[in-house]
């Protein structure tokens, strides 16, 4: 559908608010999840673009506020089974108020269709756990961008260990100094080197 | 094995970004440390001590500048100083910031006395650290409304920068006075813009930085820069410090034999928790890696966490000066 492909085109060229009007000019004659679908796979695009180099950080920030000011329209008219959904909680871990990457994370795991609660940043390893048990999440996401403060991940970690808890989630981490190697040393599931990544993984969950 | 990186006559072979974890040695606290020379200064003089580098850091800490610009700050006992709010959206709130003075504001006189103090004492090379242009932008005005300023608001975000590279050259002039040999500017935030982009916002801004500071400088962004290496060079940098997830012998092709290439051991998985076997045999490679370059510095890739295991500094160090 042309309309479709032309909000597409906006969300990502970053038009937020080309977008928006767009969004509100289709919402009533196209079904919502198609709209959310459409998004995906624009957001998916993207990312393939930021894995080759194509596109940078600054590319991605602007398509995601364009999809957030499209899904503001969108949200309020989608019938999510939220059985159906998986919660993810994520935030950047305490000592460090980094936000970007978190930031993009959130949108893209939205467009997803995952019910994602953002802690913000300078997040606790208590405030983890004690939201992902409120919530019933499956996975929690933890990002950071210093290296003085990567430690945080590996005590998160610890602590579910300590719990007995350790089993019920899927831990995601991601960051700049982070790497697979810190993952399968911390006892992460999974490093997500970027936000597309981390979204693959949560879809290959059964 | 190694031929030997030196500057000004002196050896330039090991140089580890460390500061932080000479503060356990003196019982101090983080914030103790950033508040006060005299602390900082016993807290590096015990890891000159212990380790004997070729060059010292003071402790890195990228808020002084917006903090000697009235912004405020996070401050925990025991962590990193962070900005905590970033007032400076439109031209307007750019307008009423004044250029801070180096002796008189916030904690940028505690740092010259750190570094008079290292200068003085230290028998060694004593590399300040300042922040870079577009990081400093980011703190001021937010680090995702400067990178999407890139794109959306490129008039005021020269503005900034232009400003942000008028603070960092006064605050190095005082440092290089205090007794500085190197400047080491950090720009992280810039990792997140494409090598055009860099170009535009920050690297010509760190160019004219380079041309008018009176000691070489060392460019320090965190990260996987490999794609802004060719960009970093082109600032007249000379040198780039390296984080651990760029592949050190691949990009030092890339790299002049005029520029140092400090790197590029991995400061935490490594360095502050590996064993003391790991950190000595990743050290031995990386140098085997590197060997036949006289501009190499072996270093870590970014600053080293509080709580690294001072076995493993040994061990770094030793196998460092290994022949």
């Amino acid at each position: 559908m042309k309309e479709l492909t032309e909000l597409a085109v906006l969300v990502k060229n970053g038009d937020e608010i080309e977008a928006a009007e767009k969004a509100r000019q289709i919402i009533n004659a196209v079904d919502p999840s198609m709209i959310v679908m459409t998004l995906t796979v624009a957001m998916r695009e993207l990312g393939e673009q930021f894995e080759k180099q194509e596109i940078f950080i600054p590319e991605l920030l602007i398509a995601a506020d364009a999809l957030l000011e499209v899904m503001k329209i969108v949200e309020p008219h989608l019938q999510h089974s939220q059985e159906q959904r998986k919660t993810v909680v994520i935030g950047t871990v305490a000592g460090d108020i980094h936000e970007i990457g978190k930031n993009i994370v959130s949108v893209v795991f939205k467009a997803e269709g995952f019910n994602v609660i953002d802690l913000g940043t300078d997040v606790s390893p208590r405030d983890y756990i004690d939201t992902a048990v409120k919530c019933g999440a499956e996975v929690i996401g933890m990002s950071t961008l210093m290296t003085t403060t990567m430690d945080v991940q590996k005590e998160v970690v610890e602590r579910l260990v300590a719990e007995n808890i350790r089993d019920r989630y899927k831990i995601l981490i991601g960051g700049a100094p982070t790497s697979q190697r810190w993952a399968n040393e911390i006892g992460a599931d999974a490093y997500c080197q970027d936000a597309f990544k981390g979204a693959a993984y949560i879809n290959s969950l059964s | 094995m190694n031929r030997m990186a030196v500057y000004g006559g002196r050896k330039l072979q090991l140089a580890p970004l460390m500061g932080l974890p000479g503060i356990p040695l003196t019982k101090t606290t983080v914030r103790q440390n950033l508040e006060t020379a005299e602390k900082q200064w016993q807290s590096l003089s015990r890891l000159y001590e212990h380790f004997s580098p070729d060059a010292m850091f003071p402790m890195m800490d990228l808020s002084v500048e917006a903090e000697a610009l009235g912004i405020g700050l996070l401050k925990p006992e025991n962590g990193s100083f962070t900005v905590a709010v970033h007032p400076v959206t439109s031209r307007e709130a750019l307008q009423q910031l004044t250029l801070p003075r180096p002796r008189k504001d916030g904690r940028m006189p505690v740092m010259l006395e750190v570094m008079r103090l290292m200068s003085r004492y230290l028998d060694c090379l004593n590399i300040a650290y300042v922040i870079g242009p577009f990081t400093l932008a980011g703190q001021l005005a937010g680090a995702g409304p400067v990178i999407k300023g890139v794109l959306k608001n490129r008039e005021f975000l020269l503005r900034l920068l232009d400003f942000s590279g008028l603070v960092i050259h006064s605050y190095a002039e005082a440092l290089v006075e205090a007794g500085a040999d190197m400047i080491c500017l950090l720009e992280p935030t810039a990792s997140a813009l494409s090598p055009e982009q860099f170009r535009l916002f920050s690297g010509t801004h760190i160019q004219g930085f380079v041309a008018g500071c009176a000691a070489p400088v060392i460019l320090h962004i965190c990260g996987n820069t490999t794609v802004l290496i060719e960009e970093m060079i082109a600032t007249g940098c000379r040198g780039l410090s390296l984080d651990s997830q760029v592949d050190l012998p691949a990009v030092s092709r890339l790299i002049p034999p005029d520029r140092y290439i400090f790197g590029n051991l991995d400061p935490v998985r490594t360095v502050a928790y590996g064993s003391r076997m790991q950190v000595v045999a990743e050290t031995r490679t990386l140098r085997r890696s590197m060997a036949g370059l006289d501009n190499f510095v072996l270093s870590t890739g970014c600053d080293l966490p509080l709580d690294t295991r001072l076995e493993n500094l040994e061990g770094l160090c030793s196998a460092a000066r290994e022949v």
